[in-house]
């Protein structure tokens, strides 16, 4: 993917959020509705792809001195 | 003269005093005393002073207020550990190392007591809850290692959400070392380079006894201070601790505290399926709505055209009325005639019309030659 710092699952859900909001306006030009549903296509699949990822990983905190 | 004392040792005062205290050191180097508390004082808001006492006997205390786990008052219930000495000037008395509320009656006390000074600060205050980042990426855990509260909160986790990052920080959760390794782990996740994006600190079930920890003041306050936003987990029914009470959010079992923290990626599935669907019907909402507008265009371009039209009609009829008016065949249809020679030029004068042999007069309705007669 573009850019250095990935988007976490909150954040790609909010621009679908947004996606979906700026689809609702009626009075949208075509071309900037298909531009939005494919991008809105896009993060879903994005956000399924998070959602079969990975298992937890787990690590111990170092204690402080003691 | 000396009187006679029969002793074997006869000593300066302070040579007394260091004695006792060499066999008190010796014989006693630490203590466990349980007792009422009484005449309980705090100097200068650093030295504490109480008494100990039962039926029979009274035993003073001296130590500091960092030794104090919280309000204390006369009358509660204490087991306080010290080291016995005689102090030069102020005779005897126990320095305390540490203390513990003994009886569920002195412990709800403190408690009470504890609770009601932290409302009054307003450490517990709705505005000062944070939200939770839902769902987080990083987690920071702070229970014992070996619990159940850590693997039921791990496997709950592990079934809904994937791609965490879980950092456990493994103290003891109950104790006298807790409430110090609670605060301590707090701390530590606050000061990391990367800190989690939420703080879980949690625990089983258990008697009041055994939560004291996290009713301590010392635990209270480190979960208030937090600046990672923290979610307070310990298992019981009734009562409700200081530190959930101080957390931004808290639930009611190390697995609840799971359950809040990330969603069902079942129910996430799901949603984003119809998510997908909607799109494609907002997609042909758009498209519909574009080509109804389209079609109304059309209509009101179209009579608009067919307005032009007619007034460009209108416009002619006026045109023509007005030039049939000017038109010189209407001028002769109101009784006037033209008058030519034989060449056809209009003759204007009687007297240029007496020397012709013949004229054309032009009425509205034809045209006769006459013959003009000498003036």
């Amino acid at each position: 993917m573009a850019g250095g710092t990935k988007k976490n699952y909150q954040q790609l859900s909010e621009e679908l959020d947004d996606v979906l909001a700026q689809l609702q306006d009626e009075d949208l030009d075509v071309d900037t509705a298909l531009k939005l549903y494919e991008q809105g296509l896009k993060l879903v699949g994005d956000l399924e792809s998070r959602l079969i990822a990975a298992e937890n990983k787990v690590r111990e905190l170092k204690a402080n001195g003691s | 003269m000396l009187p006679d004392f029969d002793t074997e040792l006869e000593l300066t005062v302070s040579e007394f005093v260091a004695l006792h205290n060499h066999v008190l050191e010796y014989t006693m180097p630490s203590v466990v005393i349980t007792g009422e508390l009484s005449s309980f004082r705090v100097s200068k808001n650093r030295w504490v002073y109480f008494d100990l006492k039962d039926e029979s006997a009274s035993v003073k205390f001296f130590g500091t207020v960092y030794q104090l786990n919280g309000p204390l008052e006369d009358g509660m219930m204490l087991k306080v550990q010290g080291t016995p000495r005689v102090h030069p000037q102020f005779g005897f008395s126990v320095t305390i190392t540490s203390i513990q509320l003994a009886g569920e009656g002195t412990i709800r006390r403190a408690f009470d007591l504890l609770q009601q000074k932290l409302v009054a600060e307003g450490l517990f205050d709705a505005a000062r809850k944070r939200e939770l980042p839902y769902p987080p990426e990083r987690i920071g855990v702070i229970t014992s290692k070996e619990s159940a509260a850590y693997a039921d909160f791990c496997k709950v986790l592990a079934a809904r959400w994937g791609g965490l990052e879980v950092t456990l920080a493994n103290v003891q959760v109950q104790g006298e070392v807790a409430p110090a390794q609670i605060a301590e782990a707090i701390t530590q996740f606050n000061q990391l380079a990367e800190p989690p994006e939420v703080l879980v600190i949690t625990r089983g079930g258990g008697s009041m006894e055994d939560l004291w920890a996290f009713n301590t003041e010392l635990v209270t306050r480190a979960v208030a201070a937090s600046r990672i936003p923290t979610l307070v987990a310990i298992g019981h029914e009734v009562d409700v601790s200081l530190a959930e009470l101080a957390a931004d959010e808290r639930a009611s079992t190390p697995s609840n505290a799971a359950e809040l923290l990330v969603p069902d990626r079942r129910a996430m599935v799901a949603q984003l399926a119809a998510t997908r669907k909607s799109l494609g019907q907002l997609l042909s909402a758009t498209a519909k709505h574009a080509t109804v507008k389209l079609t109304q265009r059309s209509e009101q371009l179209e009579s608009l055209v067919e307005h032009r039209i007619a007034q460009a009609r209108r416009n002619l009829v006026t045109h023509r009325q007005i030039l049939d008016l000017l038109s010189p065949k209407s001028i002769l249809a109101r009784g006037y005639a033209i008058v030519r020679d034989e060449l056809g030029g209009v003759v204007r004068s009687a007297d240029a019309a007496s020397k012709q042999g013949q004229l054309e007069v032009e009425f509205n309705d034809g045209t006769i030659t006459v013959k003009p007669k000498e003036k």
